[in-house]
């Protein structure tokens, strides 16, 4: 399961153990994303009007952020790919970018949330407010996981070569990134675009 | 490959069909929400690991023919014994209890968990495993 | 430290040496599949006893009306921990985290299970999950008193206050991650860590049953996680998931709970009927009657399962009743094709009835009684009438009881030799089986009369004069039995451990590959393995004379007859009979495995 040294990408004779454990897990977790997912839609089919009146969301502030979330997805594979060639420090410098990225979303969700409990939008608001807390907090701790293996990774690549299992490593975190940053399609469309009433 | 991949999809082709029955039987939404989720759960390994068989050779575990010889040789490596997951498991159940005892247990088990994280990762690098 | 594994070649000797930690530490660092699932079965064990326990104090508080031993919050904390522990903490983990965990690696000819160390961190989650969840007695409010489903509202932080309930929600969220890893582990070993030959329609049914029971852990845990997230956020942060205030949907709770729930038990059953699966063809000396059947009725019992959940839901007059109640009639026809197969597999063998035989018999029986009770709650006008009821709580109680108990124990006294190297006395075994199978039947039946007569459950007493009386005293007169046949359990253990009978590698003549192995088996698993070319290599193996049964399922596909096998002509064809000791002698005379291969 040596990676290649060499520019050219070949077939392994058999998948990584870490990619085909990874992916099973991933499984797992949408599992516990549609969830949140159907406490979502089932609250909202409660609701006369959705989001409740008086609601007060920032669109503009949090597509961006989003995009910027999103974006660090093909920055990361670009890492990937770069150590797949055996370019270790290209590799580096693209994760740390994606690291960057993540970390200024981040940043962003807990401002947002510090702002939406300044004007009083608490979890105890009503039910919209507790699905917003409850699915941005659950997908930021994804993410916080996320930057946490990104530090690991840079940390383990760090130092001569020779690793051995530090390719399926960096897939791996790449995989769970992807889907980290997939899942946030679903939860921003729901939080703030998907409106009845 | 083709088996294990075969299975997953076609868990998420069953549930796709349970699903649209079920949304247009009773239209509600919760449980249609989970049943669709089911749908990705066997999508995403199973796609992976149809990718997979598509492109290697079958395995010797794949092969009814397949003799010891051709499967002797390194399988991977594991890791004899580890404390790590010992002081990992007790860290993170500090933090977990940390939300009915305190925070101050947060701060016990966040330091804990960090430090068996770092001890695992450097295990890892060591032994090339993942 | 670690090991580099490498799969065994050839019949020769090379030992491992393998200096590792001793006494506590090795217990406390061992990342051994075989040592963590003793772990978890030994816990999984203790937490059965405790939960034991509770449910004679629950029935010695029934045996007389108006009884006032235990107080109104004494006895629902007892029978919402008694579920649980039962539920949470012994079936499921004694069947995944145990016997799979040091089963499936053997059965599969791996080294170890495939991330030993996720593996060992599953088995401390776990272990931090029960001591949580015991955690609540010694609270000031006491544990959890409003049920294993922990419905909402009952569970909110106005009807259920205090930190008993908190510490449920996150003890079931420790056990659930630990349920997951492990499942991920599971999988991906049988996926990834196959001997040579080994193909996925070659692996015992043992393990196929645990790779569907994986699968629905990973579809029913995570949404057991979410759900219970919700909840703690509900009463910890004055959410209002649940809550009609502020717009949440009470009902949502059970949808949730219940798509974990009904998959639950199957994750609690499918393991056993492995377990049974394995147990009666090596004790009625016969190969397997319909190995595909098997296969695809565990599969169809798997997925049907996973839409059904809105059957516990029926007198909640909002869930759809035809869709469901079609979905619980069907999962019948799976289940009947597994009976009828096991009795196939029984049929004209040579029945030898050791101890795992008379276990899986009993299970056979009780399950045939509780799937069958079940069949008639499928019935939402049945359902209707005996929700709620006691008949509700016997056909869960012979259903869990027979698949858990009956099998799981059974499971005990067969791969006990294999785990230690030493015998369980059969004597005792027989007593044990005999005192545990009249309790069982004792304990039950009278409970299906007692919710024809009405006996609501999760009452703590009840008055006189309802002719309940006598059927509640029968009832705890049964459960005193089986408390009998737990002592006699542990005294078969003692008297095993003080006085060993050595085993040897393969005390049952067995079929799969862990009785191929020493007993106990060595760090790694194997020195050498036998030829993978049935489902039953180790009988082919020890039986050359016989005549190996090919199925058609090795036949199918381009590449059975390479050049270099001579097995090809034989495996190629549906039904084929071939001398395995022929096999066996091409198998180990192919000089050059690869050659005839070519892709």
């Amino acid at each position: 399961m040596e990676h290649p040294v060499s520019g050219q990408r070949h077939v392994p004779d058999r998948p990584p153990l870490l990619a085909v454990g990874i992916m099973i897990w991933l499984g797992s977790e949408l599992m516990f994303f549609s969830g949140l997912f159907a406490a979502y839609f089932t609250i909202r089919a409660h609701a006369l009007v959705w989001p409740p009146s008086g609601t007060k969301l920032d669109l503009l502030q949090a597509g961006i952020f989003s995009i910027v979330l999103l974006a660090s997805s093909p920055t990361f594979q670009m890492g990937v790919w770069a150590e797949e060639r055996g370019d270790r420090r290209k590799a580096r410098i693209w994760i740390v970018v994606s690291f960057l990225m993540g970390l200024a979303f981040m940043a962003n969700t807990l401002y947002e949330w510090h702002g939406f409990l300044g004007q009083g939008q608490s979890p105890s608001t009503n039910a919209y407010w507790s699905l917003f807390y409850i699915l941005t907090g659950v997908h930021g701790l994804h993410v916080t996981l996320g930057l946490v293996a990104m530090l690991f990774l840079l940390g383990r690549m760090k130092g001569p070569a020779g690793d051995p299992g530090e390719v399926n490593v960096l897939q791996g975190v790449g995989y769970y990134w992807h889907f980290v940053d997939f899942m946030w399609i679903g939860i921003f469309s729901c939080l703030f675009l998907l409106k009845t009433g | 490959m083709k088996i294990e991949a075969n299975i997953l999809v076609g868990l998420a082709v069953f549930f796709a069909v349970v699903s649209l029955g079920y949304w247009f039987w009773s239209y509600e939404p919760a449980g249609t929400a989970m049943l669709a989720g089911t749908v990705l759960f066997g999508l995403l390994p199973g796609a992976y690991y149809f990718w997979w068989a598509k492109r290697m050779k079958p395995r010797t575990e794949d092969r009814p023919d397949a003799t010891l010889k051709e499967g002797a040789g390194v399988v991977g490596s594991f890791p004899g014994s580890s404390i790590w997951p010992f002081v990992l498991g007790m860290g993170l159940f500090l933090v977990v209890l940390s939300l009915v005892f305190g925070t101050w247990l947060l701060v016990v088990g966040g330091v804990i968990t960090l430090y068996a994280t770092i001890g695992v990762t450097a295990e890892s690098r060591r032994g090339g495993t993942v | 430290m670690t090991l580099i594994a490498e799969r065994p070649e050839t019949i020769h000797e090379h030992p491992e040496h393998h200096e590792g930690p001793t006494g506590i530490l090795k217990w406390l660092t061992s990342t051994d599949h075989k040592i963590i699932g003793l772990n978890y079965m030994i816990t999984a064990i203790v937490m059965f006893y405790v939960s034991g326990s509770m449910a004679i104090l629950i029935r010695i508080q029934l045996a007389s009306p108006q009884s006032s031993l235990l107080s109104l919050q004494q006895y629902n904390e007892l029978f919402t921990m008694h579920g649980s522990l039962m539920l949470y903490l012994f079936a499921g983990p004694f069947a995944f985290g145990g016997l799979a965990n040091y089963i499936i690696p053997l059965q599969v000819g791996a080294p170890d299970m495939a991330f030993p160390r996720l593996n060992a961190l599953s088995y401390w989650l776990y272990l931090t999950g029960c001591a949580t969840m015991l955690m609540g007695f010694l609270t000031a409010g006491g544990a959890a008193a409003f049920g294993w489903v922990a419905y909402a509202p009952l569970s909110s932080a106005i009807h259920s206050p205090g930190a008993g309930p908190d510490l449920f929600i996150l003890a079931i969220l420790l056990t659930g991650f630990s349920a997951i890893f492990t499942a991920v582990n599971l999988i991906t070993t049988i996926f990834y860590l196959r001997a040579p030959g080994l193909t996925m329609f070659r692996m015992p049914i043992f393990t196929w049953n645990m790779l569907v029971t994986a699968m629905l852990i990973l579809i029913a845990f995570p949404v057991l996680a979410s759900a219970m997230v919700m909840l703690f956020a509900d009463r910890k942060f004055g959410a209002h998931i649940f809550s009609v205030t502020g717009g949440g949907v009470p009902v949502l709770y059970q949808h949730l709970f219940w798509f974990f729930g009904h998959p639950e038990v199957y994750i609690l059953a499918l393991p056993y009927f492995g377990v049974v699966t394995e147990i009666l063809p090596v004790f009625s000396r016969k190969p397997l009657f319909g190995y595909k059947g098997m296969v695809f009725a565990t599969m169809a019992i798997a997925a049907l399962s996973t839409g059904v959940w809105g059957h516990h839901m029926f007198t909640t007059g909002v869930v759809l009743l035809p869709f469901f109640s079609l979905l619980s009639y069907l999962i019948a026809v799976p289940t009947g094709i597994k009976f009828f197969n096991w009795i196939g597999t029984m049929w004209r063998g040579q029945i030898k009835f050791d101890t795992p035989m008379l276990f899986s018999i009993g299970f056979l029986l009780g399950f045939l009684m509780g799937g069958l009770s079940g069949v008639m709650l499928a019935s939402p006008p049945i359902d209707f009438a005996t929700h709620d009821t006691y008949f509700v709580v016997a056909h869960f109680h012979q259903v869990l009881f027979a698949t858990t108990v009956f099998a799981g124990f059974g499971a005990l006294y067969y791969w006990y030799p294999k785990m230690y190297g030493r015998m369980l006395r059969e004597g005792l075994g027989k007593l044990h089986f005999w005192l545990m199978f009249v309790g069982f039947w004792l304990t039950y039946v009278p409970m299906y009369i007692l919710g024809l007569k009405g006996m609501p459950r999760r009452v703590a007493t009840y008055p006189s004069g309802l002719g309940w009386h006598t059927l509640n005293q029968v009832s705890t007169a049964g459960s005193y039995l089986i408390a009998i046949s737990f002592a006699v359990l542990l005294w078969n253990l003692w008297v095993s451990w003080r006085k060993p009978v050595p085993a040897g590698n393969d005390p049952w003549d067995g079929h799969t590959l862990e009785w191929f192995t020493s007993s106990p088996p060595p760090h790694h698993n194997f020195e050498r393995l036998p030829p993978i070319r049935s489902e039953r290599p180790v009988w082919d193996y020890n039986h050359p004379e016989a005549p190996a049964l090919v199925h058609s399922r090795s036949g199918r596909g381009t590449d059975t007859s390479p050049a270099g096998t001579n097995v090809g002509p034989a495996a190629g064809k549906a039904g084929t009979i071939m001398q395995a000791s022929e096999a066996n002698r091409l198998e180990d005379a192919s000089p050059k495995g690869r050659e005839g291969y070519d892709r």
